[in-house]
């Protein structure tokens, strides 16, 4: 799977057997098409970014 | 006892009794209670109402009498091998609520965190913390005899202050996912989630904090040192507490969700794949809502169903301002509430200790009492862990778009 989607031009990061998720950069949305038309690929999404506000903030 | 006797129901009873009977053997039985008892028993079918006095009624598909005869005579009179259990009949009323009662004030003492409570946010003034923090009060955990004990809590945060005393003599396993940091926990974030989850049953300087005493600490590092952290870093978090068996992964992080947005196909199967190796993840539904006026969505990726996702209460049973509803229709729901307003906890040396509020620190109170289901029973694992937590909360009177199934409660 991890080779097939290089092949289709995943630059891969990293692979997660137990979730079933391999995770990587990609040139730009339409190759994200080419990503989800991989044999045995049921979903690609893009990453969310996180953040947290300060430590001093009241609310976190 | 004479079977003419006029018998006089106790309290709460009828005088009638109950009788299951085995599998395929309610007829059989049924003849040796009526033989022996002497009450004419007639089928349900066909019959509306309570059976006459001196009769019975059998629920044949269900395998159930009710005779009119007391417990006592029944069983004395029959020991047939096709009945199971014979009870008194109840009386049963219409229920009142249970109403939310905060912890008890303490009119003499203003708030109960120490001095060394550096830069936090409002004290509350007139509850007695001078034992425990008012989360573990209104959750049950001060009279739970549970503590955690052989059951791995991951918590994916920040990191934690693998130096702080409060937790010396602790399993600890700490491990980062954030590229060129370490562990150690710089914002302070992981190390107060962590103390609320997990901390010590006696800290150094009371009041109690913490939920699972004696869980094993399982801290995965997927936020920096500022805070952030995407996606990538939390799936590694998640494989790693898969893969030491973590049973409880708590996530006090996410993104903001727009209204009518979906839940991430990605972290929905991941989660079910962890829910299906008897791991349950549980996430902070956020805290981009300022009620009353605005009330938004569950974040990601508290919004998946098959991830817990706690909304924030405070001391007098309300919902926190900040906390998110339950309004996307398509998943992002909430499914329980714990403690989320003016939290005491640990937090990295040499502050100590610090009182906050979020979601975020609601979410460590579900994932410590989850610890606690997962020491009373093995078989609470995954899906039937969250159902143990939900079962088991507290019905408030506040809409489940708000609370889910309620406060949660210790076993």
């Amino acid at each position: 799977m991890a080779a097939a989607l290089q092949d289709a031009g995943l630059r891969l990061d990293s692979t997660l057997p137990a979730s079933g998720v391999i995770s990587g950069a990609v040139a730009n949305a339409a190759a994200m098409q080419s990503m989800a038309a991989v044999a045995g690929v049921a979903a690609v999404e893009q990453v969310h970014e996180i953040q947290l506000p300060p430590p001093d903030a009241p609310v976190q | 006892m004479d079977s003419n006797e006029a018998f006089q129901p106790t309290g709460g009873t009828t005088g009638r009794s109950l009788v299951l009977f085995d599998e395929g053997g309610a007829k059989a039985g049924m003849q040796a209670v009526q033989k022996a008892v002497g009450v004419h028993v007639v089928p349900a079918s066909g019959h509306e109402s309570a059976p006459a006095s001196g009769g019975g009624i059998l629920f044949e598909a269900l395998g159930v009498a009710v005779v009119d005869a007391p417990p006592d005579q029944v069983m004395q009179t029959t020991g047939n091998a096709a009945i199971l259990a014979v009870e008194p009949e109840r009386i049963v009323h219409a229920l009142e609520t249970r109403p939310y009662v905060p912890p008890k004030r303490n009119d003499t003492v203003a708030g109960g965190a120490p001095a060394a409570t550096a830069g936090a946010g409002a004290l509350i003034t007139g509850v007695d913390e001078s034992q425990a923090t008012w989360g573990l009060q209104v959750t049950n955990v001060v009279n739970s005899r549970r503590s955690g004990a052989d059951i791995r809590v991951a918590v994916l945060d920040t990191g934690f202050d693998l130096e702080h005393p409060d937790f010396a003599g602790r399993s600890v396993t700490a491990q980062s996912f954030i590229a060129g940091q370490e562990v150690q926990d710089g914002h302070g974030h992981g190390t107060h989630c962590i103390g609320t989850a997990l901390g010590a049953k006696c800290p150094g300087v009371r009041p109690r904090y913490g939920v699972a005493h004696d869980a094993e600490i399982f801290a995965g590092k997927v936020l920096s040192n500022a805070g952030s952290g995407s996606d990538t870093g939390i799936l590694a978090g998640i494989e790693w507490a898969i893969q030491n068996g973590c049973a409880v992964i708590s996530m006090s992080l996410g993104a903001a969700t727009r209204p009518g947005q979906p839940f991430s196909q990605v972290f929905e199967r991941v989660a079910k794949r962890a829910q299906e190796q008897g791991t349950l993840i549980i996430a902070a539904a956020g805290n981009e809502s300022r009620r009353p006026g605005i009330v938004n969505p569950v974040g990601h990726p508290a919004n998946c169903p098959s991830i817990m996702a706690v909304a924030a209460m405070d001391v007098q049973g309300a919902v926190a301002r900040f906390s998110n509803a339950g309004i996307n229709p398509d998943g992002g729901q909430i499914d329980i509430a714990g403690p989320g307003v003016d939290v005491h906890s640990s937090w990295p040396l040499p502050t100590r200790y610090r009182r906050i509020s979020g979601t975020s620190m609601a979410t460590p109170h579900v994932a410590g009492i989850a610890a606690l289901y997962a020491e009373a029973d093995p078989a609470a694992r995954g899906a039937a862990l969250a159902r143990a937590l939900t079962g088991g909360a507290q019905r408030l009177e506040l809409p489940s778009t708000d609370v889910g199934a309620g406060m949660v409660q210790a076993p």
